[in-house]
C-alpha cells in the first residue's frame, strides 16, 4: 500500500515537473540585445592620368654638307613620362613638306622609302638629295626603325648600321609607344636626322626643319 | 447554622473574585491589528542598446596625379549606447590592400613597428594607403593628436598612421554610457606615391566601422 | 474543627461556584415561582477592531526603457478592510532616496512643481525621474489631489489626467476613509511611473522597495 502510494507521488511528481519546465520555456520572456551595429562607407581615390615631355634640344646635323661633304646627320631626343594606366604614344610630325627647307630658295625631298611609310636602310638615289628619320630607345619598336643604339658619324654623316629611315610628314607619326606607366624619370627616345645629297648639289644656306613631338597618354 | 451559611456565602463570593482575576489573568489575549503593512518590489529594466551613424562616402582629395603625391580622406562616425560599461569603435577593410583598382592597389600602409601607428611615412618607390584616428575616446599614445587630418594632401604631423587590416582594430573606447548626442571618432585616411607613379584609375577601399558594448 | 470546616466550606463553595452558572443558565427563570417578576440584565459584545492589507505581486514596469524607449509604467493594488468605526489610513513610502537605484545610478525622485503636491507628469530635459500616483474610492483628496483616471496609462506613458508625486523615505497617505469599510475591502491602485528625457538612463536592472502601511484611524 505504502509502495503503491510512494509510486504515485513520484509519477506526479516527475509529470508535473516536466509541465512546468515546458509552460517556464514557452512563457520565459526573450530579452534581446543589440550588442554590435556596424557601418561602411566607400573611400575613393582618384588617381588622373597625365604625361609629359621633356623640351628636346635643338639638332645641328654635321658635317655641314657642300662641295665635299654629300652627308649629315644629327639627333636629338624626348623623355616621356606618364601614370597613365594604359602608358603613352609618342609621335613626331614636321610643321612643312618637305620638311627640311631653306626658305624658298631650295629644299631636301622628304627621304623616299620603297614603301612610304616603312622605315628602310638609307638610300638616296642619284640626282637627289634627301632629308629623313629614324628613332631608338627603349619604347621604340627595333623591327620598324632598326637596332641602332646611335644615330651614326658626325665626321662622315653616315648613318648607323643597322638603322632605318622614313620621310617626314605633317601628320604625327609614332616613333615609341610603352601600355603602361612608366617610371618617375621617364623614358628616353632618340630620333636620328639624316640628310644627303646624291649627284646634285643642294644650294648653299641655312636649311631647317621645324619638327613636333607629341606625347599621348593612351 | 446561619453562621455556616454566612462563612459558605463568604467564600463563594471570595471564590468567584478569586476566579474571575483568575480568568482575566489567563484568558487568551484578543490581537487587535491596528498597522498592517506590505511590500512591493518594483522593477524597471533598462535595456542596453547601441547605435552608429552612417555618413556618406569618402573621396579623398585632391587626386593624385603626375604632379600631386598625396591625397587625404575623413570621415565621423558617431556611437551612442546607454550600455553601463560603455563600448568600442573599430574599423577595418574589406580587403588587403585595402585600395585598390582593377589589379592595381596601394599597399596598405607599413609601420616602422608592425601593428604600431606611427607618423606618416611612405618609402622611396612605394605607394601606400593608411589611417589615423582622433576624438575624445581616442588613445592618443597610440593614434597621435590632432585638431583634425592635414592639409591638401599633407596629413598632420602628429597624428599617426597605420595601414587596415581585413580584421578589426580598435579605435576609440569607453567605459560608461555615451550623452545622448553620442560620440564623434573621426578617421583619418591619407595616400601617397613616392618616386612611382600610381596606375591612373579609381581606386576604392569598403572600409567598415562597428560599434560594439562592452 | 474550624480547620475542616473552611476546608469543606471553601471545597463545597468552590464546587457551587463551577456548577452555578450551569444550573443558572439551565433552570432560571423556571425557577421564579411568582405569577409576575422583572428582571434586566445587560447583555454585551466585544466588536474586535481590525485592519487586513492585501499583498499583491511585486511590479515589473513596462515597456523597458532603452535608447529608443523613454517611458515606463507600472502599478500595484492595495486592498485594505477594516471594521474600525474610524477607518484607515494607507500611507506609502521608498525604502531609500532616490527610490528607484541600480548599484550607482538611479532615476531622480520625481519633482513636482510645488514639493508635495501632486502634478500632471511632466520630466524636464536632461533629467530621468520616477514617481507615482494613485486612484481608487478612498484616496485622499479625491480627483482633485490625485487626478482622474481609471488605468495607469498605456505603452510606457502615463494617463495624461493622473497627477504624479516622488517617492519619500517617510509615509505618505494615499488613501484614507472614516468609516468601516466593505467585508471586500477597499482596493487602492498605485501608479508608478518612470522617464528619461533628452538622457540616457545607464543601462540595468533598477529596482525600489515601496511600503505601504494601513492603519486603523
Amino acid at each position: 500500500m505504502k509502495k503503491f502510494f510512494l509510486k504515485k507521488i513520484l509519477v506526479a511528481s516527475l509529470m508535473s515537473l516536466f509541465v512546468l519546465q515546458a509552460v517556464y520555456f514557452a512563457l520565459e520572456p526573450t530579452l534581446t540585445n543589440a550588442a554590435t551595429t556596424s557601418d561602411s562607407v566607400t573611400v575613393t581615390l582618384n588617381v588622373t592620368s597625365g604625361v609629359s615631355i621633356s623640351d628636346g634640344a635643338n639638332a645641328s646635323m654635321l658635317p655641314n654638307v657642300g662641295i665635299v661633304a654629300n652627308r649629315s646627320v644629327g639627333s636629338s631626343a624626348w623623355t616621356v613620362a606618364t601614370n597613365s594606366v594604359t602608358g603613352y604614344t609618342l609621335g613626331v610630325r614636321a610643321s612643312t613638306t618637305p620638311a627640311l627647307r631653306n626658305g624658298a630658295t631650295d629644299n631636301f625631298a622628304d627621304y623616299t622609302a620603297t614603301t612610304p611609310t616603312v622605315p628602310e636602310t638609307w638610300s638616296v638615289a642619284s640626282s637627289t638629295k634627301e632629308f629623313g628619320y629614324s628613332a631608338y630607345g627603349t619604347n621604340v619598336t627595333a623591327g620598324t626603325w632598326g637596332t641602332h643604339t646611335d644615330c651614326g658619324s658626325t665626321s662622315t654623316g653616315i648613318v648607323a648600321t643597322g638603322s632605318k629611315y622614313r620621310g617626314f610628314t605633317t601628320s604625327d607619326v609614332t616613333i615609341a609607344s610603352n601600355s603602361g606607366v612608366t617610371a618617375v624619370a621617364g623614358v628616353t627616345t632618340n630620333i636620328c636626322f639624316a640628310a644627303e645629297q646624291n649627284g646634285v648639289y643642294a644650294a648653299s644656306g641655312t636649311y631647317t626643319a621645324t619638327i613636333t613631338a607629341t606625347a599621348t597618354a593612351a | 447554622m446561619s453562621k455556616n451559611i454566612k462563612k459558605i456565602i463568604s467564600f463563594s463570593i471570595v471564590s468567584f473574585l478569586v476566579f474571575q482575576i483568575l480568568y482575566l489573568v489567563v484568558e487568551p489575549q484578543k490581537v487587535i491589528a491596528a498597522t498592517a503593512t506590505d511590500d512591493v518590489i518594483v522593477t524597471l529594466v533598462v535595456g542596453s542598446g547601441i547605435t552608429i551613424s552612417a555618413p556618406g562616402d569618402v573621396t579623398m582629395s585632391p587626386a593624385i596625379s603626375m604632379v600631386t603625391n598625396g591625397s587625404l580622406g575623413t570621415v565621423v562616425w558617431n556611437v551612442q549606447t546607454n550600455n553601463v560599461t560603455g563600448y568600442k569603435l573599430a574599423v577595418k577593410a574589406s580587403e588587403s590592400p585595402a585600395l585598390v583598382s582593377g589589379v592595381n592597389s596601394f599597399a596598405d600602409y607599413t609601420e616602422a613597428s608592425s601593428g604600431v601607428p606611427d607618423a606618416w611615412s611612405v618609402a622611396n618607390g612605394d605607394k601606400e594607403f593608411g589611417f589615423s584616428a582622433l576624438g575624445t575616446n581616442t588613445n592618443t599614445t597610440t593614434w597621435g593628436t590632432g585638431a583634425n587630418c592635414g592639409t591638401g594632401s599633407t596629413p598632420t604631423a602628429t597624428l599617426k598612421y597605420i595601414g587596415f587590416e581585413t580584421s578589426d582594430r580598435d579605435v576609440a573606447t569607453q567605459n560608461t554610457s555615451t550623452s545622448i548626442a553620442g560620440i564623434n571618432t573621426t578617421v583619418c585616411f591619407a595616400a601617397a606615391q613616392n618616386n612611382v607613379f600610381a596606375p591612373s584609375g579609381t581606386y576604392t577601399a569598403i572600409i567598415t566601422a562597428t560599434a560594439t558594448e562592452l | 474543627m474550624n480547620k475542616n470546616l473552611i476546608k469543606k466550606t471553601f471545597t463545597a463553595s468552590s464546587i457551587s461556584l463551577l456548577l452555578l452558572p450551569i444550573f443558572y443558565v439551565s433552570f432560571e427563570p423556571g425557577l421564579v415561582g411568582a405569577a409576575t417578576a422583572g428582571d434586566t440584565v445587560i447583555v454585551t459584545l466585544v466588536v474586535d477592531a481590525g485592519l487586513t492589507i492585501s499583498a499583491p505581486a511585486d511590479v515589473s514596469m513596462s515597456p523597458n526603457i532603452s535608447m529608443s524607449a523613454n517611458g515606463s509604467i507600472g502599478s500595484a493594488a492595495w486592498t485594505v478592510t477594516t471594521n474600525s468605526p474610524t477607518g484607515y489610513t494607507l500611507a506609502l513610502k521608498a525604502s531609500a532616496a532616490p527610490a528607484l537605484v541600480s548599484g550607482a545610478n538611479s532615476f531622480a525622485d520625481y519633482t513636482e512643481a510645488v514639493n508635495g503636491t501632486p502634478d500632471i507628469w511632466s520630466v524636464p530635459s536632461g533629467s530621468k525621474e520616477f514617481g507615482f500616483s494613485a486612484y481608487g474610492t478612498d484616496v485622499t483628496g479625491g480627483t482633485a489631489v490625485w487626478g482622474t483616471g481609471a488605468s495607469c496609462g498605456s505603452a510606457g506613458v502615463p494617463a495624461g489626467t493622473m497627477k504624479y508625486v516622488g517617492f519619500k523615505t517617510t509615509d505618505k497617505t494615499v488613501s484614507s476613509i472614516a468609516t468601516v469599510t466593505p467585508v471586500g475591502g477597499t482596493a487602492t491602485t498605485v501608479c508608478f511611473a518612470a522617464e528619461q528625457d533628452t538622457i540616457f538612463a545607464q543601462s540595468g536592472t533598477y529596482t525600489a522597495t515601496i511600503t505601504a502601511t494601513a492603519t486603523t484611524s
